[in-house]
């Protein structure tokens, strides 16, 4: 299936080697899943004031839980709580560090 | 001595910044608006070693980028009031990201203290921090304090005072290292943004040349108008695209990465987390206050205590102060000789202020409680948690408490709009609050419905309040995809750690947002309840169509003869009766007196006028005057259907008469119309003094009450004519 994903990439526009395959959005991991931060897509204003909370690249960040309407989700990040609607966190890319409760 | 020292106190939200500017300046503090903005200054004096300390305190911020309205007032304090020291709180136990608004503050190149606040919680958690190494590596003073218990305010003055001196061993000031290509450019950029001789210093030069690279829009604003405009955005041209092409990534975020790089490495010597717990006891209240199951019925049951609160315990001062403000009133008129002087002081001051002062104890316990969800941090979960649902209606979760309060009343729920960050929000909130029906247009209903609905006027109030309810959630999708489009705000929201509130922090917070409530509202209320008075009262000197004080006299002549013939003839009681008859008939002509005064004084003129633009709605001129001075407050709509169906102001044991003269001039579709037409139509002027007050702008205001007014007379437009089409009417 990688060929379909670099396909993909390509045809967005993404350069591939910013969004390397086995990355996801960190709206679709789950309660207690973490991962790294890869790369923040979305506007200017958006990703300046992610980076500003800590949304950095290489930065871990952790699921905690999701809001008794299933959004928005609250992270751990940088040692502190912070949550985000689910259509932002889809704008942000992370590796998966455990690969436990996928699928 | 008359030596002053200007410090300016920094620091991330929840970082504890309010808390250690309280231990700084006590109760000596002045509130007050930045120019131009509805963000709140707050300044206060403390003195301390022969210095007279001024201490301003600037909005809480993540960061130094032109991001929100806050940052650009903190950053513009720093660089052009140029305060001698800067404050900045750091919350210890979230170090890294407090880090990052210390080392923009770094980038400036401004005498700097860093006040490591909550150092407690941060050992509570097992972290050991060395805050002397930090303060070498950063070149700025770490000072620990615990802002709650008041612990090193004592050693954060004495830094304050050494730094001001130049005299600090540590102070001294560092370049952040961003790496080698960053550098690169940046001193490219600061060289040449220097050289054009309009910038003071190289710091302030390096760090505008950082913030171009952060595409700063303030920055660039400020660049466009130098000489050497050109030249610096050629260079800014060329530096961001060799910085894409290396790196692969924007330059802004390639600082931001760096700048947090910067803060890892300070980290690394000198933080360390000695042991790791699974959870801290704020997860456990967590894991139950924002639970899947338990967090709305908590959530529901917070808010039920705070409208308890706020409108049945705030009910017992304010009958208290209603009280106080009558016996004035009477006092006050008894000293008074008649004349149009007591009637003014009476009715339109006296009167007018007091309605005013009556929202005091509702006003002050609603931001108790705001305080207290504030301070506890329960304020962000109860966002958290209702974001979902406010967010469909184009709003942000916090959004969720003033619409609630404008159940009961529109003023403090307007004002509570102050815990919203982003002004689009505020804004939204502040335009489709007054849908929500507040306790004052109660009366309105229930005298209405109660008149015309019979045994369904429960059920009808009811839908009046849902149709409020349905045009906020309408309303509030048109502005939103009108007026505020592509102007969302990000969510991202910080959950701070529950905290034990301290009772002096909540009483301060409560006070600072009740006085501006008083200072800055009574004004705008007292005049217009005196233009309303006016209107009401004049003109005087009126050619009434009949001689009532003729017609009184006759009657009392007529009957005092009538009732000395009955006593002579020893028929005592027979005259007794006699004489309340009398009495009865005078207080008919008074009311009927009263009714032409009204309907020829300015305001019942101002009713007939109106009344072909009400015709389509199924009201009178009746209903025209009572709307208008209904524009004063809702509940003033019911006293002056009283006096215009001669039956009195305090209409009380005889509000049956005054429900058959109602059934006689509306019909039950009319009368749903009118009600529909009190729920939309333009907020009381007290509300409107809020919105004035909270958007800081005429403009909202006058957009408010027009948008209100025209709603309001379509709704109850179509529902009039559209019931007779039916065949309702």
């Amino acid at each position: 299936m990688e060929w379909l994903s670099t396909f993909w990439f390509q045809w967005l526009k993404i350069p591939s080697k910013r969004c390397p395959v086995g990355s996801r959005k960190l709206s679709e991991l789950r309660t207690g899943e973490k991962g790294v931060i890869e790369r923040l897509a979305g506007e200017g204003r958006f990703r300046r004031r992610l980076m500003e909370m800590g949304f950095v690249p290489g930065a871990e960040i952790e699921v905690e839980k999701y809001a008794p309407l299933r959004d928005p989700i609250e992270y751990v990040l940088k040692g502190y709580h912070v949550s985000l609607r689910h259509d932002e966190a889809e704008k942000v890319l992370v590796r998966p560090r455990e690969a436990t409760g996928e699928g | 001595m008359a030596k002053e020292i200007t410090i300016a106190i920094m620091g991330n939200p929840n970082s504890g910044k309010t808390t250690l500017f309280n231990n700084l300046t006590g109760a000596r503090q002045k509130v007050g608006n930045w120019p131009g903005v509805t963000v709140e200054k707050k300044e206060g004096v403390t003195t301390f070693n022969g210095y007279t300390v001024r201490v301003v305190d600037l909005p809480g911020t993540y960061s130094l980028t032109a991001y929100s309205l806050e940052e650009v007032i903190a950053r513009n304090y720093i660089i052009k009031e140029k305060p001698d020291v800067v404050v900045d709180v750091i919350d210890a136990s979230n170090l890294e990201r407090n880090l990052y608004l210390a080392a923009q503050l770094i980038d400036l190149g401004v005498r700097l203290i860093f006040a490591l606040n909550m150092v407690d919680v941060s050992e509570a958690r097992g972290q050991a921090i060395d805050h002397e190494k930090l303060s070498l590596l950063m070149g700025v003073p770490f000072i620990p304090t615990v802002g709650a218990k008041n612990r090193g305010t004592r050693e954060l003055l004495e830094a304050i005072v050494r730094v001001a001196e130049d005299r600090d061993s540590v102070s001294r000031h560092i370049h952040i290292n961003y790496g080698r290509e960053i550098e690169g450019e940046t001193m490219k950029l600061q060289a040449l943004i220097y050289s054009d001789g309009s910038m003071p210093d190289e710091h302030l030069a390096r760090w505008m040349g950082i913030k171009l690279l952060e595409n700063d829009e303030e920055v660039i604003k400020e660049m466009e108008k130098i000489p050497l405009k050109r030249e610096v955005f050629d260079q800014l041209e060329r530096s961001t695209a060799h910085l894409e092409e290396i790196f692969g990534e924007d330059s802004e975020i390639l600082v931001a990465d760096r700048r947090y790089g910067f803060i890892h490495g300070a980290l690394k010597e000198t933080f360390q987390q000695t042991r790791r717990d699974k959870y801290y006891l704020s997860d456990r209240v967590d894991m139950v206050l924002t639970n899947r199951l338990l967090g709305f019925p908590i959530f529901i049951f917070f808010i039920w205590s705070m409208f308890q609160l706020t409108f049945n315990v705030g009910q017992y001062p304010m009958e208290w102060i209603d009280t106080g403000v009558q016996l004035l009133g009477r006092f006050i008129g008894d000293l008074m000789g008649e004349g149009v002087l007591k009637d003014l002081i009476v009715s339109g001051v006296i009167g007018g202020v007091g309605g005013v002062l009556v929202f005091l104890p509702n006003i002050f316990m609603l931001f108790f409680c705001i305080a207290l969800f504030e301070d506890t941090g329960y304020m962000a979960r109860a966002a958290f948690i209702m974001d979902k649902v406010m967010h469909t209606l184009g709003l942000h979760g916090k959004s969720f408490i003033p619409m609630i309060m404008g159940f009961g009343c529109n003023v403090p729920a307007i004002m509570a709009t102050r815990v919203l960050e982003s002004r689009r929000d505020r804004i939204l909130t502040i335009l489709i609050n007054p849908l929500i029906s507040c306790s004052a247009r109660l009366p309105v209903y229930v005298l209405i419905a109660g008149s015309l609905f019979g045994v369904y006027a429960g059920n009808v109030i009811f839908s009046v309040y849902v149709l409020g309810i349905a045009l906020a959630i309408v309303m509030g999708q048109v502005f939103k995809r009108t007026i505020f489009r592509g102007e969302i705000a990000p969510f991202v929201l910080e959950l701070p750690p529950y905290r034990m509130p301290t009772l002096k922090g909540t009483v301060i917070h409560m006070w600072e947002r009740g006085s501006i409530f008083i200072k800055k509202m009574g004004g705008v209320i007292l005049v217009g309840s005196i233009l309303v008075w006016v209107l009401s009262s004049f003109p005087q000197t009126l050619s009434f169509s009949r001689d009532y004080d003729m017609e009184k006299t006759k009657i009392r002549v007529q009957y005092t003869l009538r009732e000395a013939a009955l006593i002579q003839s020893g028929q005592p009681e027979k005259a007794q009766f006699l004489s309340k008859e009398m009495n009865l008939k005078i207080a008919e002509i008074e009311a009927v007196r009263k009714e032409e005064f009204q309907e020829n004084s300015f305001l019942g003129r101002s009713g007939k006028a109106i009344a072909p633009v009400l015709r389509p709605l199924g009201f009178d001129w009746k209903g025209g005057v009572a709307l208008l001075a209904g524009f004063v407050a809702k509940e003033i709509v019911v006293s002056t259907f009283g006096v215009l169906y001669q039956i009195g102001e305090d209409g009380g044991e005889e509000g049956e008469s005054l429900r058959s003269a109602i059934r006689t001039a509306m019909t039950p579709l009319a009368g749903y119309a009118f009600m529909v037409f009190v729920l939309v139509y333009t907020p009381c002027l007290a509300t409107v003094a809020a919105i004035r007050r909270e958007t800081g702008s005429w403009g909202w205001t006058g957009f408010s009450v027009a948008y209100s007014l025209i709603l309001a007379w379509i709704l109850a437009f179509v529902i009039y004519q559209g019931g007779m089409v039916l065949g309702l009417g």
